[in-house]
């Protein structure tokens, strides 16, 4: 851009916007004098000051921190089916949430199936999700009771915690809602809170 | 947390503006640590469309990053104008790594079409926008500098203005067209 335009070009366009939008045209015109290339250039500047939206209307790094955490939500969950973590041959995935997935898996040890819960990938470096999970560990193995998947172990490979659990066969309470009203005896095994 | 590390960002941005070139990389490390906070606390509580205390966050940030209280009162024009352009260049770097890692092939396979969550914030159009404030900055400097202050530092148009040694008229007007510049050129150099 040639310096000497850019003033021109300036002082045109903050004129123009002083004016009120109807008289603007006329004065483009007239302050133009003919000069298309000019004309068209203000006239593009104009349309895209005018423009609402969020363009360039918060902070950079707002913007990079929210297109990294657009970028990441967007990523591909990977799966571990088919992959071995310590001695745990890792099958199909049983279920997902937003404090971990569910896998179920083989203990090449042992020879038997059990669950393992990872951390979903987008807390896999978060502080504070791990230590809640560690906790989760911790709570499940002071229980006891044949209605609470037993816990056999917390676990590292690789960098990644998992929790090592007994596998429960059978449906989901929402599965079993589907197929009517559950009834008392079907879920009173489920330990009630001992009075205090 | 990372709350000590805000005078040392001070003593940091000082030996940078002296010439320490060391003192980048851990302003850089500081920046990056407080932006990947920052990101990390969007995703644990943003939805779409759901807006959040985001000038909170960002200034909370700021803070965080640089302890004013150090900085003498003589050289806060310049501190503030050295802090702009380092914020200019982390974060158009960072935009210029994320951009090249996706297009390298760094992205998996696709598992579930519902995992691809358009993006409306996109690390390509902050990259794009560095560029553009590089063409701009050649031939209104003045203006260049208005956009490192208000857009990558994040200061209001006032500070701006005190920074600059301008009126906050000045700013406005200066930042009226810089913005409808760079949004032209933007468009103009690729799909928006």
């Amino acid at each position: 851009m040639n310096p000497e335009r850019w003033r021109e070009i300036e002082r045109i366009y903050n004129a123009a916007l002083e004016l009120e939008s109807g008289r603007r045209d006329a004065y483009l015109a007239e302050a133009c004098a003919g000069d298309e290339s000019l004309r068209n250039e203000i006239d593009a500047l104009l349309r895209n000051g005018a423009v609402e939206g969020d363009f360039m209307q918060a902070p950079a790094i707002e913007f990079a921190a929210r297109a990294l955490a657009e970028e990441r939500a967007a990523e591909p969950v990977v799966t571990l089916t088919g992959r071995t973590i310590a001695h745990y041959k890792v099958m199909e995935k049983l279920g997902e949430g937003g404090m971990g997935v569910v896998y179920c898996a083989g203990d090449t040890n042992l020879s038997r199936h059990v669950a393992i819960k990872v951390l979903p990938n987008v807390f896999a470096g978060d502080p504070e999700r791990l230590a809640r999970f560690e906790r989760e560990a911790k709570l499940l193995a002071s229980l006891s009771h044949p209605n609470i998947a037993a816990i056999h172990g917390l676990e590292q490979d690789e960098g990644k915690r998992f929790l090592v659990l007994e596998l429960v066969e059978g449906q989901t309470v929402a599965q079993r809602l589907l197929k009517g009203v559950l009834r008392k005896n079907s879920y009173s095994a489920v330990p009630e809170p001992e009075p205090v | 947390m990372a709350g000590d590390s805000s005078p040392q960002v001070t003593l940091l941005l000082r030996a940078w503006r002296e010439g320490d070139p060391a003192a980048l990389d851990q302003l850089t490390a500081a920046v990056y640590s407080e932006f990947h906070r920052l990101a990390h606390r969007y995703m644990l509580r943003e939805r779409p469309d759901h807006t959040l205390q985001t000038s909170a966050l960002v200034n909370e940030a700021y803070l965080r990053l640089v302890d004013s209280s150090q900085v003498d009162w003589k050289n806060r024009a310049h501190f503030f104008a050295v802090a702009a352009t380092l914020m200019r260049r982390i974060l158009v770097d960072f935009a210029r790594s994320r951009a090249s890692q996706k297009k390298g092939g760094h992205v998996q396979k696709i598992e579930f079409e519902e995992a691809y969550v358009p993006s409306r914030h996109r690390v390509e159009d902050l990259l794009a926008l560095g560029e553009a404030l590089t063409a701009l900055e050649a031939f209104d400097p003045r203006k260049a500098k208005v956009v490192e202050l208000h857009f990558f530092a994040g200061l209001t148009p006032e500070e701006t203005a005190e920074v600059l040694g301008v009126s906050p008229e000045t700013v406005f007007r200066d930042w009226r067209l810089a913005r409808a510049w760079l949004k032209q050129q933007m468009k103009a150099e690729g799909p928006a």
